[in-house]
C-alpha cells in the first residue's frame, strides 16, 4: 500500500517504510566505514602523541594544531598548496571558458569529439598522466631534447620537480571540471537573447560581455570551486611532478600517518586540509547561491 | 450508481487541491471534470485511480469502499495525457500487459488484443514499438490498453491535449463511439469546453478545488448556477442591476445610474426588492432588429451599432446600449446585416436571460 | 543564416586557441604511447626502430601481473556491490520523498567532495585498530564507498528519465509494485545500471591515494605499483604498461559512451 511511493507525496496518514529499507544497507556501510572513521579522526586530532601508531586520548589537547601553525615548514607547505590551488583555478577558468564557449557552438558530432578530448585525461590513470608529463618535462625529456636540438637553449631547463610542473599537471587533469559547468551554463542561456540584443544594436563582443558572460557566472563559480577543491586535495600529481622539495598539504598527511606514524598530527593536518578544501568551498558556494536566490527573487 | 465520491478533500502541504468534492456517476455514463488549470480535476481523477489517498472523504465503486485500495486492485484503468506507453514493449506487449496481470491465458490474450485493435481501427500493428507510432496512434493504443482489461471505470486524463486540433476532433468522436459501444463508465478530465460538451453525458465544473455545478451540457450552459460557471462555459453579457419591484414571477430591476430597466424572470432563487443582482444574457440569445415588436414579454432597448464582424456562418455585433457595450451574435440567415453606426433595437425574451446574486 | 551564427567564428583566435589546447591535452598521452615502443632502455621516441620489447618485458614483472589481476578483481567486486547498493539508494532518492532525504543525499555523495587523503587516513587508523589492515576487505569497503556516488549519479539520471507515469500505468493495469519494478522500471534503467557499473569500475581500477594509505606488503594494486615504480626504477616498461592501460580505459569508455551519455552525468 505505497500510494506515496508512487507519487512521491508524503501522505499525512501513513509513512512508507520502503525508502528507508532501500537506503539502509548503504547508510549502515557508510556509517561504519566512513562516518565513524572520520569522527574518529576528528577525535584523534585532539589526542596526544605517545609513540608510532600509539596515542593518548585521555585529555583534549590542541598541541597538534598549535604545532602545525608554529612550524614554518608546515606553514610554507600550506601556503604553497593554497597558492597552487588558486593558480590552477585561475588557469582552468581562463582556459576553460573559451574551450567551453567554443564547444557550445559546435554541432553534435564535433561536440562529442571535443568532449572526449577534454574528458580523456580524466579517464586515464592519474599516475600515467603524471608519467606523461615527466617524459615531457624532465631534463632529458622531450621538450628539453627538442629545444636543445633547435639550439634555443644550451643547457636543459629545470621544468620538472617545480611548482610549475605540478600546476601544469593538475590543470591537465582538472580542465574538464571547469569546462563542463561553464559549458552547461552557457548552453542554458536562451539563444533568443542574443538575437534580441543584436536586434537592438549590440555588437558581438557586447553581446558576449553583457549577456553571455554574466549569465554564465554560476557555471564559472561552480567550475572554479570544483577545481580549487580538487587541487587542494590532490596527492599523486604533486608528489610525482613536484618531488620532495615541493610538498603539498596532502603529502604531509601521508608523511605523518605512514612514515612518522604520528597519528594525532596526521589527523590535525587532515582536518586543516578539509576545512580549507571542503568547508570553505561549501561556504562560498552557499553564500553565492543564497545571494543569487535573493537577487532572483527581487528581480 | 457506479462510482461515488463523498466529501473528498486533499491538500498538499498548504495548498488545498480538492475541497469537499462529492458526486455520483451512473453506469455507462461519460462524466467530465471540467475546469481551468489548477482547479483540482486531475487530483480528483488520481484519487479515483488510487495514486493519491484523500485526506478526508470516501470513494465508492459499486457500493464498495475503495478509498484505500491499492492502485493495482481497484477496477479502474487510466489513460494518461502523455500516453505512458511502455517504450521497451511492442504494441502487443503493451496491450497484453494488463491481461497478463489478470492471468488470462495466452490464446485469450491474443484474441482480445486483436479485438481491441480492431475496435480502435488499427489492426495489424502488434509488432510495432511506441516510438514508431504517431501521436494519434499512440493515444489509441493507450486507450486500447486500458479498455482491454474490462475495467469497471475508465479514467482519462486530458488524453487529447497533446494532439493537434484536427486530430483532436477526430479522436474525440471515436472515443465517444467506443465508449458508448462498450458501455463503460468513464470519467474524463479536460479544460476544453467544446470537448467536454461534445463527449459528456454530464459535466462537473470545478474551480479552486470545489465543484461549482454538476449537470448535463445543456443545463450548465443554459442554466448556470453561479457566475463562474456562466462565464467559464461561454460568453455572456452582464448587467448589474437592483430590483425595484416584483410582479408575480417577474422582477423589474434598474441599473445604477444608466437608466437601464430590465425584466427578469425569477427561477429557483427568489428575489426581493432591493436585491443587487447580475443579469446574464448570452450573445446568441439577443436579437438585433430594426424595429422591435417586443413589449411586456421581453426586454427591448434602443442601441447603436459600434462594431460589426462578418464571420461567415455568423455575424457578431457590438452595440452600445444605455452606456454599456453589449455583444450580440446572430446566425447568418440571409437577413440584412447591420453596419457600424446603424441605429437599431436589441431584444431578448424573459426566458433568454439568467441572474446571479 | 544570420550573421549571429557566425559571430563566434569571427573570433579568429578561438579556433586556433582550441587547437592548441587540444594539443596540450593529448600530447602527454601520445608521448607515452610513442615511448613505449622505444628500442632502448632510455625514454626516446622511436623514429626508425620501433620495438615491442618492453611489452614483452612486462611478462617478466610478475608483480605487475599480480597487481593487474588484483586491481581487476577489486574493481569488479567493488563496482558490483556499489551498483547494487547505489541502485537501491538511487531508487529511493528519485522516487520517494521522505524525511532526511537531503541529508542522506549529502552523506552518500560525501566521498566525492572529500580529499582522498583524509579518507585514506581515516580508514588507515580505523582498520589498523580493528585489525584488518592491508586486507582485500579493507580495500573493498573503501572502494565501494568511493564508487557509490558515481553510481548513484548515473542511475539517478537514468531513473529520472523514466516517467513516473509509466509505473503508475503499470500499476493501474494491475501490476504489483514488485512486478512493476521488474517488468517496467528495471529494463528501462538497465543502461543507467550498466553505465554506473562501468564508471565505478574505472574509478576503482585507477585509484591510487587510498591504496597508498591502506596497503602494506600484500595489497599492491596496479596503480600503486606504478606509482612506486615511477619514483624508483626507470625503464620504458612502465610506458608499455601505461599504454595498455590507456587502451583499456579508452575501450571501456567507448563502450560506456554508447550506453550512456557521459556528458549528462558529469554535471
Amino acid at each position: 500500500m505505497d500510494n506515496n511511493a508512487v507519487t512521491g507525496r508524503v501522505s499525512r496518514k501513513k509513512i512508507s517504510w520502503t525508502p528507508y529499507v532501500l537506503v539502509a544497507p548503504l547508510f549502515v556501510l557508510m556509517l561504519a566505514f566512513l562516518i565513524i572513521p572520520l569522527m574518529n579522526t576528528l577525535y584523534i586530532s585532539f589526542a596526544h602523541y605517545v609513540a608510532p601508531a600509539v596515542y593518548d586520548t585521555s585529555a583534549i589537547t590542541m598541541e597538534n594544531y598549535l604545532k602545525f601553525f608554529n612550524t614554518p615548514n608546515y606553514i610554507t607547505t600550506l601556503v604553497r598548496t593554497v597558492r597552487i590551488s588558486v593558480l590552477c583555478t585561475l588557469f582552468c577558468l581562463l582556459l576553460g571558458y573559451p574551450a567551453a564557449y567554443y564547444m557550445s557552438k559546435l554541432s553534435g558530432k564535433k561536440q562529442q569529439i571535443y568532449l572526449l578530448v577534454y574528458l580523456a585525461p580524466w579517464l586515464i590513470n592519474v599516475v600515467v598522466k603524471a608519467f606523461g608529463w615527466t617524459l615531457l618535462l624532465s631534463s632529458n625529456g622531450i621538450i628539453n631534447d627538442l629545444l636543445l636540438y633547435l639550439h634555443i637553449i644550451d643547457r636543459p631547463l629545470q621544468m620538472l620537480f617545480t611548482e610549475g610542473s605540478i600546476t601544469v599537471g593538475i590543470i591537465h587533469g582538472c580542465l574538464i571540471f571547469a569546462v563542463l559547468p561553464i559549458y552547461t551554463s552557457i548552453k542554458a542561456i536562451d539563444p533568443h537573447l542574443s538575437y534580441a540584443a543584436a536586434n537592438l544594436g549590440a555588437t558581438p563582443s557586447q553581446i558576449f560581455f553583457k549577456i553571455t558572460l554574466p549569465l554564465s557566472r554560476m557555471g564559472i563559480l561552480a567550475g572554479g570551486l570544483i577545481v580549487f577543491a580538487v587541487t587542494m586535495a590532490s596527492y599523486t600529481t604533486p608528489v610525482l611532478l613536484g618531488g620532495g622539495r615541493n610538498r603539498v598539504l596532502s603529502f604531509l598527511v601521508y608523511e605523518q600517518s605512514n612514515r612518522l606514524m604520528n597519528w594525532p598530527m596526521g589527523a590535525a593536518i587532515a582536518l586543516v586540509l578539509v576545512i580549507i578544501g571542503v568547508v570553505l568551498v561549501a561556504a562560498i558556494q552557499k553564500f553565492f547561491e543564497a545571494n543569487r536566490r535573493r537577487r532572483d527573487l527581487m528581480e | 450508481m457506479e462510482l461515488e465520491l463523498r466529501g473528498v478533500s486533499k491538500s498538499f502541504e498548504d495548498f488545498v487541491a480538492v475541497d469537499n468534492v462529492s458526486f455520483s456517476i451512473n453506469k455507462g455514463e461519460l462524466f467530465s471534470l471540467l475546469g481551468p488549470s489548477g482547479c483540482g480535476k486531475t487530483t480528483t481523477l488520481r484519487m479515483i485511480a488510487g495514486f493519491y489517498a484523500p485526506d478526508v472523504g470516501a470513494i465508492y465503486l459499486n457500493k464498495q469502499n475503495i478509498t484505500h485500495q491499492p492502485v493495482n486492485r481497484r477496477g479502474t484503468a487510466m489513460v494518461f495525457q502523455n500516453y505512458a506507453l511502455f517504450p521497451h514493449m511492442s504494441v502487443y506487449e503493451n496491450i497484453a500487459f494488463g491481461l497478463k496481470m489478470q492471468k488470462v491465458e495466452k490464446s485469450g490474450i491474443q484474441k482480445r488484443v486483436k479485438e481491441v485493435l480492431n475496435l480502435i481501427q488499427l489492426p495489424g500493428i502488434e509488432t510495432k514499438y511506441p516510438k514508431e507510432l504517431s501521436g494519434g496512434m499512440q493515444q489509441r493504443v493507450a486507450i486500447a490498453r486500458a479498455i482491454v482489461i474490462h475495467p469497471e471505470v475508465l479514467l482519462l486524463d486530458e488524453p487529447l491535449s497533446n494532439l493537434d486540433a484536427k486530430l483532436r476532433e477526430e479522436l474525440r468522436l471515436e472515443l465517444r463511439e467506443i465508449q458508448q459501444k462498450i458501455g463503460i463508465t468513464t470519467v474524463f478530465v479536460t479544460h476544453d469546453i467544446t470537448e467536454a460538451f461534445a463527449l459528456s453525458d454530464r459535466i462537473a465544473v470545478m474551480q479552486k478545488g470545489k465543484i461549482m455545478q454538476i449537470g448535463t451540457p445543456m443545463e450548465i450552459y443554459e442554466k448556470p448556477e453561479n457566475e463562474f460557471v456562466g462565464a467559464f462555459v461561454g460568453k455572456y453579457n452582464r448587467f448589474p442591476v437592483q430590483v425595484l419591484e416584483i410582479q408575480e414571477d417577474v422582477a423589474i430591476a434598474a441599473g445604477q445610474g444608466n437608466g437601464l430597466k430590465l425584466k427578469i424572470k425569477m427561477n429557483a432563487t427568489p428575489l426581493a426588492v432591493g436585491d443587487q443582482v447580475k443579469v446574464m444574457v448570452r450573445p446568441e440569445r439577443i436579437r438585433l432588429v430594426a424595429r422591435t415588436a417586443v413589449t411586456a414579454t421581453g426586454n427591448a432597448f434602443e442601441a447603436s451599432v459600434i462594431g460589426s464582424y462578418y464571420l461567415g456562418t455568423q455575424n457578431h455585433y457590438e452595440v452600445m446600449m444605455n452606456g454599456s457595450v453589449v455583444r450580440v451574435e446572430m446566425a447568418n440567415d440571409g437577413s440584412p446585416i447591420f453596419e457600424k453606426g446603424d441605429r437599431c433595437y436589441i431584444e431578448w425574451g424573459l426566458e433568454d436571460g439568467g441572474y446571479f446574486k | 543564416m544570420t550573421t549571429l551564427e557566425n559571430v563566434w567564428k569571427g573570433i579568429p583566435f578561438l579556433g586556433v586557441f582550441n587547437a592548441l589546447l587540444t594539443v596540450f591535452m593529448i600530447v602527454p598521452i601520445f608521448i607515452i604511447v610513442l615511448v613505449s615502443f622505444s628500442p632502448t632502455s632510455a625514454y626516446v621516441i622511436p623514429t626508425t626502430d620501433w620495438s615491442l620489447r618492453w611489452y614483452v618485458e612486462i611478462a617478466k614483472y610478475g608483480r605487475f601481473i599480480y597487481g593487474f589481476f588484483l586491481s581487476l578483481a577489486l574493481a569488479f567486486a567493488a563496482a558490483a556491490v556499489a551498483t547494487v547498493l547505489g541502485f537501491m539508494a538511487s531508487y529511493a532518492l528519485t522516487r520517494y520523498d521522505f524525511k532526511g532525504k537531503q541529508l542522506l543525499d549529502a552523506v552518500f555523495f560525501s566521498p566525492l567532495t572529500m580529499p582522498a587523503v583524509i579518507m585514506g587516513f581515516a580508514l588507515l587508523v580505523y582498520v589498523s585498530k580493528l585489525g584488518f589492515y592491508d586486507t582485500f576487505t579493507s580495500f573493498l569497503l573503501a572502494h565501494i564507498l568511493l564508487c557509490v556516488p558515481y553510481v548513484i549519479k548515473t542511475i539517478s539520471t537514468s531513473l529520472e528519465g523514466i516517467s513516473k507515469d509509466l509505473e503508475l500505468a503499470a500499476m493501474s493495469l494491475g501490476a504489483s509494485r514488485l512486478t512493476t519494478f521488474l517488468q517496467v522500471t528495471a529494463p528501462l534503467a538497465k543502461t543507467g545500471i550498466a553505465g554506473g557499473f562501468v564508471y565505478a569500475f574505472l574509478v576503482s581500477f585507477g585509484e591510487v591515494t587510498i591504496a597508498l594509505f591502506l596497503s602494506g606488503t600484500k595489497m599492491t594494486t596496479l596503480p600503486l605499483l606504478m606509482f612506486n615504480y615511477m619514483q624508483d626504477a626507470n625503464t620504458p616498461v612502465i610506458a608499455a604498461i601505461s599504454t595498455l592501460l590507456i587502451v583499456f580505459a579508452v575501450l571501456l569508455t567507448a563502450v560506456v559512451n554508447k550506453i550512456v551519455s557521459l556528458k549528462d552525468i558529469m554535471s
